[in-house]
């Protein structure tokens, strides 16, 4: 695959959040801020850049029987050091992510992408399919985020709006208001896709007319 | 055969790999906790004297009063001020631990240490706005604080953040945690007996007496809740006991067991949301437990529906409450029947 190919296909095309719907647990739950989207993101940017160049890299030793026990403990190696190094550099983060950092291990996402992906291709293209993957999840999640926290909390990454603090609706920070801001989102991104793809054909049978 | 050495060998050599980086990582990456409290304590600018902070030696203080629904931490002093790391139970998102002032029985301030509450929701118990409501109060006239959500509390009160009472209840139970220890420490707790007397629970006109009871060794067979005191009066004893289990930690309660029966239940102290129907810190539902002759039952069960005298009706909406009750009236009835030759009639 070409390597803009395997960019486009993690952040937007393949987008793990929005089209593959894969990771939906620590989604819901950590969107309650924007700031933990973001912090949530680059955690798992981490764990998936570093778990696909070393399932790569082992792609041929890794007998095909135990490869899923395989990958589950070099996942959960990578979470458990970015857990240790959050705890010690950025405790509020680490508080704030709490439960769902060690939660990253069980993250289909980053098992998927293993299976899927990395165990079957180099690494250049594993690392790079990796990052794609994550910064996909941490721009998918920042921006649920940021919906759920203006109009749950009247906020913008902690920063209180002085006009929607009134009018906040407490439900999008509670989980009911999670699955309701993710199906909204996730209309407008099929709406938008679709109608891309419209335009595609059309496009494409102009093309063949000619 | 070789098939299954080289999986085996594989998996062993990628877990003991594994396992030897986050060893080392481990190494890199410790937590001093004594130097992320000391770093928490100066971040939070919660101790504003001049010299340098001692940390005190806890346990041996003789408290009377246990801590309930909460943990004393640690205690740092310096000068006239004391600096308690406490924490409290029934946040929505577990335990939260503060950090408290006190410096001549006025709490100063107040710092959130840790806790796990909804962001722009639970978080809001974090703020000025709520806490300064604990501070420069008498705490020998207060000596604990209770969580309303009446518009006009009374200086005892707290008033809860609408849509967090979970979280304000648990930084009112780290708080009075922290009051408890230091009243217990600067001699200024009043005794237990005074504050027993002050409610309705007993109206004899002899004085209440604390009778000498191993309480350690009764506590050591229930696992529902605790003894905490026995007195006698006339006629009549005064167990004071709590109950696990109620929807924001233990319920403390006082029972007269009289002729066998129980005449009178008094909340003594409770975390359970407040101002809140139903209820079943309320006579209607604990009069159930009254004139029910204590030796033909062997304890009380909480049902739905009640057809025998053993069995106390649930109040719906608030069943954790109504079994927290239900355990706290067992500890004294289990008391009473054991010891029921012995005390006096």
């Amino acid at each position: 695959m070409k390597k803009l190919e395997i960019v486009k296909s993690g952040v937007i095309t393949s987008n793990p959040v929005f089209r593959l719907m894969l990771g939906t647990c620590p989604t819901l739950a950590v969107t309650t801020a924007a700031i933990n989207g973001i912090a949530m993101g680059a955690a798992v940017i981490f764990v998936l850049v570093c778990s696909n160049v070393l399932v790569s890299l082992l792609r041929n030793i890794i007998p095909d029987k135990v490869r899923i026990p395989a990958f589950v403990v070099i996942i959960a190696t990578f979470v458990t050091i970015v857990q240790m190094v959050m705890r010690k550099f950025v405790p509020d983060l680490y508080d704030a992510l709490g439960i769902f950092l060690p939660l990253i291990v069980v993250n289909c996402v980053i098992l998927a992408r293993a299976e899927a992906f990395a165990s079957l291709n180099p690494v250049a293209d594993s690392a790079l399919d990796g990052l794609s993957m994550g910064v996909g999840f941490m721009i998918s999640l920042t921006i649920i985020g940021m919906v759920r926290e203006l109009l749950g909390a009247g906020s913008f990454f902690g920063i209180p709006i002085s006009g929607v603090e009134d009018i906040t609706m407490t439900v999008f920070i509670l989980p009911a208001g999670g699955f309701i801001t993710y199906g909204m989102l996730l209309a407008l991104v099929n709406f938008v896709t679709a109608k891309l793809a419209k335009k595609a054909d059309a496009k494409k049978l102009k093309e063949e007319a000619q | 055969m070789k098939d299954i050495l080289k999986t085996v060998l594989v998996l062993s050599i990628i877990a003991l790999i594994a396992g030897g980086l986050l060893g080392l990582i481990n190494h890199f990456t410790q937590i001093d906790q004594e130097a992320a409290l000391a770093g928490k304590i100066e971040k939070t600018g919660i101790y504003t004297g001049s010299d340098p902070l001692v940390k005190l030696a806890l346990g041996g203080d003789g408290v009377s009063q246990g801590y309930i629904n909460g943990e004393l931490k640690n205690v740092f002093q310096g000068g006239e001020q004391y600096i308690i790391h406490c924490s409290g139970e029934g946040g929505y998102g577990g335990n939260i631990e503060l950090l408290v002032n006190i410096e001549n029985n006025l709490i100063k301030k107040i710092a959130i240490y840790a806790a796990e509450e909804t962001p722009g929701l639970g978080t809001k118990a974090y703020t000025d706005s709520y806490l300064s409501q604990f501070y420069n109060k008498d705490l020998i006239e207060i000596q604990k604080f209770a969580l309303t959500k009446n518009i006009n509390p009374q200086t005892k009160e707290i008033k809860a953040v609408t849509g967090a009472s979970k979280s304000s209840g648990a930084v009112v139970n780290a708080v009075n945690v922290a009051i408890t220890w230091y009243l217990n420490h600067t001699g200024q707790n009043v005794d237990v007996i005074e504050l027993i007397s002050e409610t309705e629970i007993y109206d004899g006109a002899t004085a209440l007496e604390s009778l000498n009871y191993n309480i350690d060794e009764f506590n050591e067979d229930i696992s529902y809740g605790e003894l905490k005191g026995v007195f006698s009066g006339e006629n009549c004893n005064i167990i004071y006991a709590s109950g696990n289990g109620g929807y924001n930690g233990s319920i403390e309660i006082l029972v007269n067991i009289s002729d066998s029966q129980i005449t009178k239940i008094v909340v003594f102290n409770s975390s359970e949301t407040p101002n809140r129907t139903p209820s079943a810190l309320v006579e209607t539902y604990y009069s159930q437990f009254y004139s029910v002759d204590l030796g033909t039952i062997n304890k009380f069960v909480s049902v739905n529906h009640s057809t025998l005298d053993s069995q106390i009706e649930a109040v719906t909406g608030a069943s954790k409450s109504s079994t927290a009750m239900v355990n706290a009236v067992n500890v004294a009835v289990s008391w009473y029947l054991e010891n029921a030759e012995e005390v006096e009639q």
